[in-house]
């Protein structure tokens, strides 16, 4: 897998110059003056106006807000799914409004990883095909991916339910086999749509914990979409959105130290 | 992405809707199947064609049947031009000597034609005898399926033709013909052999029949062999030395107009003094190379003889040939392009079903590249598929085509041996070009599935 983070550096520097900027010190993902209008017949309908945002590394920031409050806009637009009608979008220094969907698509395999409500779990595959899917992608041998997916499976507690497929497995169950892939590349960044949707009380305290955990444990930066106090609460940060625009930002605890200074770290490494 | 991963999950997709996937791939079995049948019963015609035509005489071989300036004596349906040689041309040895001296040409047999009868007790034959120059052939590739060929110092031998063989009867009886082939064209045995039979000749080409009058010199020769089948000229004559024939002939001519002469008589004679000039009737020019039988046989024309091939009647043939193969093989494209609209309709129809699937495979960073090439390998796959199914099915049917044209099943449907012909280069074109148009088909639902947003594909739910 280390080979595969130089790799990445060294693909992320060939990517078109412009889209490079200056990356400051601490914030992963930096949002400045974004606006999203959709037009729906000759209406104009703001779904993000005046967005100012970053993020810092190892943060787990929350955007909550009701339905049509613009919160899975902001997160499509940061993962490069939807284009911004105006401002910057900046990961890794990296400007996301500007890529192509070609660079997009070598920019997400390397950096992001993600959960959604629906799972959105290939449901001809296994748990374990469904897994490895992002090392295919990445060219990975077989023997690599397999070794790897299996390890994430068991990270999440899946280790006899491998050649399972999605309609075998609880709501739980399938998030969970979401999660492994969202980590299975060990992305910086993991976006999180709704996570717990569609899982009870006690599945979401379950998946919850298990997320947290391996964004600690992965140094990665998670950015959770919820209209849930409760998923609220397992964050470092949390965006209230409203309208489209971002009404309240509270902080719910400080980042350890420690996670700074292994932060830095990497930094320095890279 | 790597190849191996794509067409592992091509072949996943391709197996999990198996009824859609085997009806569009029937569709191009039968595509396929519809060209490369059309195309191999055109390829059969065209072979069974070649076939006839060679047996009228080999392919190098060409017919000087007189001067375009002279007498046209041959039945040729050779091209004449005006000699404008000064010199007046006859079919004599100068002749001979010019033609040999044309690029490409191994060699000239002379032939002077005269009519006998050969009389096999109470059958007789009647046709022509071949003088010709026994040197020369070797050249020309005789075969005898009974018997030997003619040495230079056989003079009073000849060698029958195979069809001659069959074609003795009795004038008085009723007469009783024998096929010299069996229903699928193979020869027969012959109904006697000539070498060990005694037969009689003589130039009298009347006896023994009602006008026949007096008792003909018959001529001390014996047959040493017959030729193998074929339907060229020499097959219905018998051949002997070019001075045999002549001396017997005079000798014949002395008796004839010393004791008889009546009209008929007299009038072969005065033809011969007409003919005193050309002292042969037929030159057979044999050329090294069927590719240079066209420019030799323009040459003997601008020499001012006509002269005719079976390369004449071939190159016809192969004209017509083409215009049947393009109406076959046109028949057999339409079935082809429904096959690809099947191919591109089902793609489609895939790439709709699996929108959410591909949406997925692009969040999760898969490159556009690769989406463009699962499709298309799927589409080429089903290409493949079909036309190695269809391939091995055209085979089954040509082969099934040829068993029925052959027990006559077909009636008469089948001019040579084989009404179906599959030569190498259709397999090849029977499994590429069916897997390209997968591939040409694959185009542009394959665009479809790379222009599908990501977010769209995965909010649909």
């Amino acid at each position: 897998m280390n080979i595969c983070i130089l790799l990445k550096i060294m693909r992320e520097g060939s990517i078109n110059s412009r889209i490079m900027t200056k990356e400051k010190n601490s914030a992963i993902i930096q949002i400045e003056n974004l606006r999203k209008v959709y037009r729906i017949s000759s209406e104009k309908i703001y779904a993000l106006n005046k967005i100012d945002l970053s993020v810092n590394r190892g943060e787990i920031c929350c955007l909550l807000g009701t339905s049509g409050s613009g919160k899975s806009t902001l997160l499509n637009l940061m993962a490069g799914l939807e284009k911004p009608t105006r401002g910057t979008i900046n990961i890794k220094g990296a400007r996301i409004d500007l890529m192509s969907e070609k660079q997009l698509a070598q920019f997400r395999q390397k950096n992001f990883g993600f959960v959604f409500q629906s799972y959105n779990l290939l449901s001809a595959l296994t748990a374990l095909e469904n897994v490895t899917m992002p090392l295919v992608f990445c060219g990975l041998d077989v023997k690599k991916r397999q070794k790897e997916a299996k390890k994430m499976l068991e990270q999440v507690g899946l280790k006899n339910r491998m050649n399972h497929r999605p309609t075998q497995m609880s709501g739980g169950q399938q998030q969970r086999v979401a999660i492994a892939r969202a980590f299975v590349m060990h992305p910086p960044v993991i976006f999180a749509d709704e996570p717990t949707g569609n899982l009870d009380s006690r599945t979401t305290i379950e998946v919850m914990e298990m997320m947290v955990n391996l964004v600690h444990k992965n140094r990665s930066t998670l950015v959770v979409v919820t209209h849930d106090l409760e998923i609220a609460s397992y964050c470092d940060r949390i965006i209230h959105l409203r309208d489209g625009l971002i009404v309240n930002e509270e902080l719910k605890h400080a980042i350890p130290a420690a996670y700074e200074k292994a932060n830095s770290m990497i930094i320095a490494g890279n | 992405m790597k190849k191996i991963d794509i067409l592992h999950m091509a072949l996943r997709n391709f197996g999990r809707r198996k009824a859609r996937s085997f009806l569009t791939v029937l569709g191009v079995v039968v595509g396929t199947m519809s060209v490369v049948v059309m195309i191999s019963i055109g390829q059969g015609l065209n072979e069974s064609y070649k076939e006839q035509i060679e047996s009228w005489g080999s392919l190098t071989q060409i017919q000087v049947s007189g001067t375009s300036t002279g007498t046209d004596i041959g039945a040729g349906t050779g091209t004449s031009s005006g000699g404008t040689q000064g010199d007046q041309l006859y079919m004599d040895d100068n002749s001979v000597a010019s033609l040999s001296q044309i690029p490409n040409v191994l060699g000239v047999m002379p032939v002077k034609n005269e009519s006998v009868s050969l009389i096999k007790g109470k059958e007789i034959w009647t046709g022509n005898v071949m003088g010709i120059d026994l040197s020369k052939m070797a050249l020309f590739g005789f075969k005898t399926t009974k018997g030997r060929l003619l040495e230079p110092t056989d003079k009073d031998s000849y060698v029958m033709g195979y069809m001659t063989a069959f074609s003795f009867y009795d004038p008085k009886g009723n007469g009783e013909w024998i096929n010299p082939t069996d229903d699928q064209g193979n020869p027969v045995p012959l109904p006697f052999d000539p070498t060990t039979t005694k037969l009689k000749m003589t130039f009298d080409t009347s006896y023994g029949y009602e006008m026949s009058v007096g008792k003909p010199k018959m001529s001390k020769v014996n047959c040493v062999g017959v030729l193998k089948m074929a339907s060229d000229d020499f097959s219905y004559s018998i051949l002997m030395d070019y001075n045999t024939v002549e001396t017997l002939k005079k000798d014949y001519d002395k008796t004839q107009t010393s004791t008889d002469t009546n009209g008929s008589t007299t009038g072969s004679t005065s033809g011969r003094q007409e003919k005193s000039k050309n002292k042969y009737d037929i030159f057979y020019v044999k050329v090294d190379d069927v590719n240079n039988v066209s420019t030799v046989q323009s040459a003997i024309t601008d020499m001012g003889f006509s002269c005719w091939s079976a390369m004449d009647v071939l190159n016809q043939v192969k004209e017509q040939m083409k215009i049947i193969q393009f109406v076959l093989g046109g028949i057999g494209a339409i079935a082809f392009f429904v096959a690809a609209i099947g191919i591109s309709n089902t793609m489609v129809m895939s790439i709709y079903e699996r929108t959410r699937e591909i949406g997925i495979m692009k969040v999760l960073g898969c490159h556009l590249k690769d989406i463009m090439n699962l499709f298309l390998m799927e589409a080429a796959l089903i290409g493949l598929l079909g036309g190695l199914v269809g391939l091995g099915l055209s085979e089954g049917l040509s082969y099934l085509l040829n068993f029925l044209s052959s027990s006559g099943a077909l009636g008469g449907m089948s001019i040579g041996s084989k009404l179906s012909v599959i030569p190498f280069w259709l397999i090849i074109c029977g499994i590429v070009f069916p897997t390209f148009m997968g591939l040409i088909s694959g185009l542009y639902p394959a665009w479809r599935a790379t222009r599908l947003s990501a977010l769209d594909a995965i909010k649909n739910e």
